[in-house]
């Protein structure tokens, strides 16, 4: 057997001996992925306690229906302030994962909306939080139209509106028969609904989109710039088939977190244990050593991805959108992580103090990327500070594979981000090995 | 067959082998004896080339440093912390070394179970080395530095920590190893074992080579002489002299004596000439 396989075989069979750290690697994180999609899946299909913040110029009995909606929902933490650019301000700063301006006017806007421009409201949402920005959105929306509706259900002042409408439609010189004969078709009906007084609530029904540029309530996004290489949140509706989706990506992130850890460690027990010695000693090149537990990390993290992503597919209905994504986000994802592990296993010293040390920097590095919480729910500034973990990168592009949709040309950036750190973290790692070693 | 010429070596600045050098005979156990502390194993890893001396060559078997790959293949090395892998067993240990030396699957297997017998761990040759004793460890790690067949064995105190029994295994083994034919670099602070073990013996002190000779002409150049120690009723009376006879005579004369004994000088009392100091302190 060639010198670096044989590295990387005793490596292994290290790792899998040690009950601890074959935890770690993969009974853990498995345990996590299942647990917390169950959990996701339990509890709704999305994030919870997402926080929105409300700007009600209006004061109307309308803005105030609506604002009731979003307050009994129990997805939204809903905040008021009465000032527009304090609360876009704390979408921007992260405080917020949305606002939501109610301009003044919004409830006559409504009860005129068949004959005046519509009722407009203005949202904000943080680019940084798709999963997010999709609840609120469909929950503002649904909100919206059942305070619509709800104006309808509201006796007097329903068919105060109606009349209203009529006598606009009298009025207007500007319509020609065909659109007259249309709105008149659709107010009789309207009248018809109010006493049906159901009908609202679904998202879907909600959206107004069939109705040819008709457009009663628009929602106008005025959402903060989004960094040059994030995915558009908004033309996209890609939504995960199940929590698995969402969870086994961060599964694959602790995966990977234990796989460096045990690596590292290997690679310091060499030096502390003295084995060091006899590999040096062997008549093998110093680089066919570090090239065999670098295998030894490739490989480890290959296989917990593979095993990982495989359970989810076969057992936990994980459906990958892009199978080609899905496999270069798994092989980046190895190289970032190998020169991760590189670097890590040449600081510390001493097993212990290198132990302690890969631990701490491995799970604020984990933490941060969205292993533990997604990162969608976190606040904008642990969102700013993830750029600098690999897993955010692994989860963008996994995530990208399996629900977002994400193209090519969308991961190559978070790609080309892995490879890097994959090499830089390598080559410096391998340097401090390698004068640490005289 | 190993050359360490004018070797000096400092850690941080203190230095740790001064000026050191040493030439051993092919198929000799040369023995290099001093307490801890001496610069033994620094010389010794200076000697296989996992040290870079800050001066001084090194050169075996006329072939130049160790450097060189295909040197360090005529080298074994037993060294004094244990270099083996506690999760795998005595045979896994002893495979992936073999593995490494180039050996072939079927060449390493065969030597493998060859030296698991020459240590006796053959029963133990499945188990993991983390339920070995510190004896068991000991041999294997023997056993290891042998696994590629070295023209050159260097052992780095190979019997600390270790009970009688692997002790005298390991004794044992060293002089098989010896009558094949392979040169021994064998380092220790206890005298016995350079005494039984080593053709040449290097006295060792703060990192310099005190004296070097045959156990018999350190012990004739600087022994001294040998001490008598009599017991009796007036207390205990030693004497140093090189004609004993006298003395001895007055003991037995003396019907208090209860106890009488000579000590020939040792390489004990040839460390403690040599430095002033005692060899185990
Ligand atoms: N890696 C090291 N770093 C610093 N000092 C060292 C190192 N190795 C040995 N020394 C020092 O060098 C001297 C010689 O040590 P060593 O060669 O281990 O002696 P011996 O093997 O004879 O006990 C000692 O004073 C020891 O403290
Ligand atoms: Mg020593």
């Amino acid at each position: 057997m060639h010198p670096v396989l044989a590295i990387a075989k005793k490596d292994m069979a290290q790792l899998f001996r040690d009950r601890v750290g074959f935890f770690f690697v993969f009974i853990f994180p498995i345990g996590f992925g299942v647990l917390f999609g169950v959990i996701f899946s339990g509890a709704s299909d999305g994030p919870s306690n997402v926080r929105l913040v409300i700007a009600d110029l209006d004061n109307s009995p309308a803005s105030e229906a609506l604002i009731g909606l979003l307050e009994d929902d129990p997805k939204i933490s809903v905040t008021l302030d009465a000032d527009r650019d304090a609360a876009f301000d704390m979408v921007r700063t992260g405080e917020q994962a949305g606002a939501l301006l109610i301009p003044e006017g919004f409830g006559d806007d409504l009860e005129s909306m068949f004959f005046g421009e519509g009722a407009e409201l203005v949202v904000s949402f943080d680019p940084g939080k798709n999963l997010e920005s999709g609840v609120l959105r469909g929950m503002i929306q649904a909100a919206a139209y059942q305070t619509m509706f709800g104006a309808f259900q509201g006796g007097a002042s329903s068919q105060r509106m109606l009349d209203r409408a009529r006598e606009s439609l009298a009025e207007s010189e500007d319509l020609n028969f065909a659109e007259r004969a249309v709105i008149s078709t659709f107010l009789s009906s309207a009248d018809s609904m109010l006493s049906l007084r159901e009908q609202d609530d679904s998202e879907d029904g909600a959206t107004g989109d069939g109705t040819g540029g008709f457009q009663p309530i628009t929602i106008t996004d005025d959402s903060p710039a989004t960094g040059s290489d994030d995915d558009p949140d908004a033309p996209k509706k890609a939504s995960p088939d199940t929590a698995f989706e969402i969870t086994f990506p961060q599964a694959v992130a602790w995966g990977l977190m234990s796989c460096v850890l045990g690596f590292g460690l290997g690679v310091v027990g060499e030096r502390t244990r003295g084995t060091l010695t006899r590999l040096r000693l062997a008549p093998i090149a110093p680089w066919q050593i570090i090239a065999g537990k670098a295998l030894a990390c490739f490989l480890t993290c290959l296989g917990v991805q593979v095993l990982i992503m495989s359970l989810g597919v076969g057992v936990f209905g994980v459906r990958p959108d892009s199978w080609g994504i899905l496999i270069a986000g798994i092989l980046c994802a190895c190289i970032a992580f190998v020169g991760l592990g590189m670097l890590l296993a040449s600081l510390g010293k001493t097993e212990t103090g290198s132990e302690g040390l890969s631990r701490a920097v491995l799970l604020i590095l984990a933490l941060v990327g969205g292993a533990g919480v997604p990162l969608a729910i976190m606040p904008g500034w642990v969102q700013q500070a993830a750029s600098i973990s690999p897993f955010k990168w692994v989860i963008q592009v996994l995530d990208g594979a399996l629900w977002r949709q994400a193209t090519f040309g969308e991961v190559i950036a978070p790609c080309a981000v892995l490879i890097g750190i994959g090499v830089v973290g390598f080559l410096i790692g391998a340097l401090l090995f390698q004068r640490s070693s005289d | 067959m190993l050359d360490l010429r004018g070797i000096r070596h400092h850690f941080n600045g203190h230095l740790a082998v001064d000026g050191l050098s040493l030439h051993v005979e092919r198929g000799s156990c040369f023995g290099l004896l001093g307490p801890n502390g001496a610069g033994k194993t620094t010389s010794i890893r200076i000697g296989v080339g996992l040290l870079k001396p800050d001066e001084g060559s090194v050169s075996v078997d006329g072939r130049g440093a160790p450097t060189d790959p295909e040197v360090r293949r005529l080298i074994g090395l037993a060294p004094q912390s244990l270099a083996i892998y506690d999760d795998l067993s005595a045979r896994e240990n002893l495979l992936f070394f073999a593995n490494l030396y180039g050996l072939s699957r079927g060449d390493g297997a065969h030597r493998a179970d060859e030296l698991l017998e020459r240590v006796g761990l053959t029963e133990r040759a499945r188990d993991r080395v983390s339920g070995f004793s510190g004896g068991m460890q000991r041999r294997l790690n023997l056993a290891v530095a042998l696994v590629h067949k070295p023209m050159l064995l260097l052992l780095d105190e190979p019997t600390v920590g270790v009970d009688p029994q692997s002790r005298n295994a390991i004794f044992d083994l060293v002089r098989e190893i010896k009558g094949e034919g392979v040169t021994i670099v064998y380092t220790t602070h206890y005298m016995e074992e350079a005494q039984k073990l080593c053709d040449v013996v290097a006295i060792v002190d703060r990192g310099r080579t005190m004296a070097v000779d045959s156990v018999a002409a350190l012990v004739a150049q600087h022994g001294g002489d040998s001490v008598v120690r009599v017991t009796s009723g007036e207390g205990v009376r030693e004497v140093s002299t090189d004609t004993p006879m006298p003395e001895l005579q007055k003991a037995m004369q003396d019907t208090t004596t209860t106890a009488i004994e000579i000590k020939p000088p040792d390489l004990e009392r040839v460390f403690l000439n040599l430095t002033g100091r005692s060899l185990r302190d």
